[in-house]
């Protein structure tokens, strides 16, 4: 037979197939949406493990804390270096590197350090590297993406041998919290000023005081830490001798190596694909909770975003219910707040309640946003949505995005650009011009909705689209200077519903963090928490 | 084997009954391609950018006979858009780079000597970067889009046709009916437009069906790197870049289906290329 034809007819052949194979999903489109419960522990392990392997969706862009600003940084980091306080897994905070802190008045915060805690190298952790470490995040030279939480710091001084006093300008209920996550990593003074330019590279590497140690980072294939047997918490040793990272930015590569045993576990699975991994029995998904809203943040005030109707206007046009089908798989919540439930963990109840409750809903309807696009006389105006091949709820929720534009009258242009570029959105406002959306999966590093709130201030390094509304700055700032948490919170309820009013970033949904464990290990707690905490020295063999 | 030497598959050596239903598939296949191009607006179900977010992957269905992708669009009417794509970008290029091709191909023919030598030269050049590459160069420097990488994909398939040009010409230029026409007075420019020329364009035309092949696939390859056609846009690379997040969910009809209509499309039009080289002597048989 002709070579060409045999060709012909076996694709014809394989679509046959394929189309057998695939079951008409008639009923998967109006399935109900899958049910999912949060997990807080995972089984005990039953002993240790030679060698853990981990799929990481992207390579970390560094280590060094002041710049560690993603999900793929952090993760590794959070096993490496330590920060001075502990996230608890639900979100709460707890004594780290600082074995005590007090707030003796509105202003100063006084940390014990620990004794008998040494870096990876030997050394010994002093109050010098507390001071070193923290002041980084001031020096304009080393531009910290963290500076946000050290923005009403006044100083940082060695009080005593192991006693570090720190005075704010005004009180800040924020900045004590913040010290769970990167802005309070500590690293030895001695390897910052050795390393230089390439402290936290692949090349430099890092030297803390984690339950792993960096062993070697191969850019664009893997990063290996190995067991820090001089951790100073002995009941957090790690129980593998050594945790492989495999950088995987292919989502099928991903999920086949994780179906497949070949990487023991990994977080942020792709939604679409949970199904399929629970199906295979080679593991379990589980689901803990989280601090992020995905949303899309509006970066050109100068567009037609800029206007605040605009926005409620695109809001009305996105169906948000389809939208958590189509790129969560149903893994997910609707939702009209830029926080979720879970950072209000010290508010009463009477002020959770009130800062959910009588948010605007900004119900799909295509009709009424038309009108009010007809109104605002922006028909046919134009908006550039960047996104990137990150994933299937990156390039449904642009594309989504975009129709929804469109079917209102706006005009819109989807620019994809590389996980690179798109991480660089987050830092380089160079990066964003020309750009008047992006999406972001944005979670809080501590359980305080106030992190959120103060990104969203006038000048503030996070609020990409210049946004600015004094009544906003008055009332965030009122609650962040309050000292008392649950008076605190109770102001910050003002800021909750300005963004749902103003909508400077859109709302979308929220999903929980999901964590794959394959049968052979077990131990990791499926909370946002893993940013920061050291959750792989739990790991062990089952 | 490398692509273009698999193109030159000896189709002569087939029965001549399997070439005949070979034949007649690929061009039926490619006139009902192309009349789905011209005809998209009229025959697609559904407008190719309709999202439908509660109907995702949905699989083949009465409404939907190739299913829907990850938002809801219905694949076929997607399928029938995106041939207008997949069928102009080539057709650009095959047309830019033929009528270069044959200018230089033909004045390098015809005049030899250091003019030959120099465009030769030239051809060896570009013929040393792949097309792909220079595409994504043009893209890096003009931007993302059809343009771009159409204008560079039509230099890169230049050669092919110049050097092929040439090497007829080269032969043309020393039989005896050309020297009939330079002793009857007519001027070189006329001989070689008019009356060499006519005797090279069955053969360049067969080459020239062939890359068109090339370089569908090399579009497709494009905007399946997102370098391309941009989404929303129907585009055939663009939806096997798109129906890629869906195999993780067990659902690659989104990818497979674009997938399939490019190796369709370009082994039909390998089939008439294979056909017209036979019939009008293929010069590297």
């Amino acid at each position: 037979m002709n070579k060409p034809l045999k060709l012909a007819l076996a694709a014809g052949a394989v679509l046959a197939l394929a189309s057998c194979a695939v079951t008409p999903s008639e009923d998967s489109a109006s399935a109900a949406k899958p049910s999912f419960d949060l997990t807080v522990n995972t089984a005990a392990p039953s002993g240790e493990l030679d060698k853990l392997s981990w799929s990481l969706y992207a390579e970390p862009s560094s280590l060094d804390y002041a710049y560690a600003f993603d999900f793929s940084d952090n993760q590794v980091l959070a096993n490496v270096c330590e920060s001075l306080l502990r996230l608890n897994a639900d979100m709460s905070v707890g004594p780290g590197l600082a074995s005590k802190f007090e707030n003796p008045n509105p202003t100063t915060w006084v940390y014990t350090i620990r004794e008998g805690v040494t870096f990876h190298d030997g050394s010994t952790l002093s109050a010098d590297d507390v001071v070193f470490s923290m002041n980084r995040h001031l020096d304009p030279a080393v531009g910290s993406f963290w500076y946000s939480a050290y923005a009403n710091v006044n100083d940082i001084k060695k009080t005593g041998t192991h006693e570090v006093t720190v005075t704010t300008k005004v009180p800040d209920a924020l900045f004590n919290e913040s010290l769970s996550g990167a802005p309070g990593v500590i690293e030895s003074a001695a390897t910052l000023q050795a390393a230089g330019g390439d402290y936290g590279n692949s090349t430099g590497g890092v030297n803390c005081t984690g339950p792993f140690e960096l062993k070697s980072w191969q850019s664009g294939e893997k990063i290996n830490l190995t067991r820090f047997d001089g951790y100073w918490d002995k009941k957090l040793l790690a129980k593998a001798q050594e945790v492989e990272f495999v950088i995987q930015s292919d989502p099928v590569a991903r999920v086949n190596a994780l179906k497949s045993g070949e990487i023991d576990g990994g977080w942020m699975l792709p939604s679409n694909a949970i199904g399929e991994l629970k199906a295979s029995g080679a593991g379990d998904v589980f689901f803990g909770l989280n601090s992020a809203v995905n949303s899309l943040v509006v970066s050109n005030p100068e567009g037609p975003l800029g206007n605040a109707e605009v926005r409620k206007a695109l809001l009305m046009a996105i169906d948000r219910n389809g939208l958590v089908q189509a790129a969560e798989a149903g893994f997910a919540t609707r939702t009209n707040s830029l926080t979720t439930e879970s950072v209000w963990g010290s508010a009463d109840a009477a002020t959770k309640a009130s800062a959910f409750k009588d948010l605007i809903d900004y119900p799909y309807d295509i009709e009424a946003a038309a009108k009010i696009i007809e109104e605002q006389g922006v028909a046919g105006a134009e908006i550039t949505i960047t996104t990137a091949p990150m994933g299937n709820n990156f390039a449904v929720t642009a594309q989504a995005t975009a129709a929804a534009a469109e079917s209102i009258g706006l005009k819109a242009k989807i620019n994809t650009v590389t996980p690179n570029a798109y991480s660089a959105l987050f830092s380089d406002p160079a990066a964003r011009e020309g750009t008047d959306l992006f999406y972001t999966n944005w979670y809080l590093s501590a359980g305080n909705p106030l992190e959120m709130f103060s990104i969203l201030r006038t000048g503030d390094f996070s609020n990409y689209g210049s946004w600015s509304n004094t009544e906003f700055d008055k009332a965030t700032n009122a609650s962040l200077h309050t000292k008392d948490s649950v008076k605190s919170l109770s102001l910050a309820v003002e800021s909750q519903k300005i963004l749902n009013k103003e909508l400077p970033w859109l709302p979308l949904y929220e999903s929980p963090t999901n964590l794959w464990m394959n049968n052979k290990i077990t131990g990791a707690s499926p909370s946002v928490n893993y940013l920061y905490y050291p959750w792989a020295a739990h790991i062990g063999a089952k | 084997m490398s692509i273009q030497a698999a193109s030159r598959l000896p189709l002569k050596h087939l029965s001549l009954k399997n070439r005949r239903w070979g034949l007649i598939f690929s061009t039926s296949f490619l006139a009902l391609i192309l009349l789905a191009a011209v005809l998209a607006p009229l025959i697609a179900p559904y407008p190719p950018a309709t999202v439908d977010l509660l109907r995702v992957n949905s699989g083949p269905t009465a409404q939907h006979w190739l299913g829907t992708d990850a938002l809801g669009r219905d694949i076929f009417s997607r399928m029938i858009h995106g041939s207008r794509t997949a069928l102009a970008g080539p057709a650009f290029v095959v047309l830019l780079s033929t009528i270069l091709g044959l200018l230089c191909g033909l004045w390098a023919g015809w005049s030899g000597g250091r003019i030959d030598a120099v465009i030769s030269r030239a051809f060896d050049i570009v013929l040393a970067f792949p097309a792909l590459l220079l595409a994504i160069l043009a893209v890096a420097l003009f931007g993302k889009g059809l343009i771009a990488p159409v204008l560079a994909m039509s230099i890169a398939y230049t050669p092919y046709i110049g050097r092929l040009t040439r090497q007829l010409v080269a032969t043309e230029k020393n039989r005896q009916y050309v020297s009939a026409y330079a002793v009857q007075g007519f001027s070189a420019p006329w001989i070689a437009t008019r009356a060499v020329m006519p005797n090279v364009l069955g053969v360049v035309g067969s080459q020239t069906t062939q890359n068109f092949g090339y370089v569908l696939v090399e579009l497709a390859a494009l905007s399946f790197l997102g370098l391309g056609i941009q989404a929303p846009q129907a585009d055939w690379g663009n939806m096997i870049n798109e129906g890629q997040s869906a195999l993780v969910s067990g659902n690659f009809l989104p990818a497979l289906i674009p997938s399939v209509a490019v190796v369709l499309v370009v082994v039909a039009v390998n089939t008439v290329g294979g056909w017209l080289s036979d019939k009008l002597g293929d010069p590297f048989a």
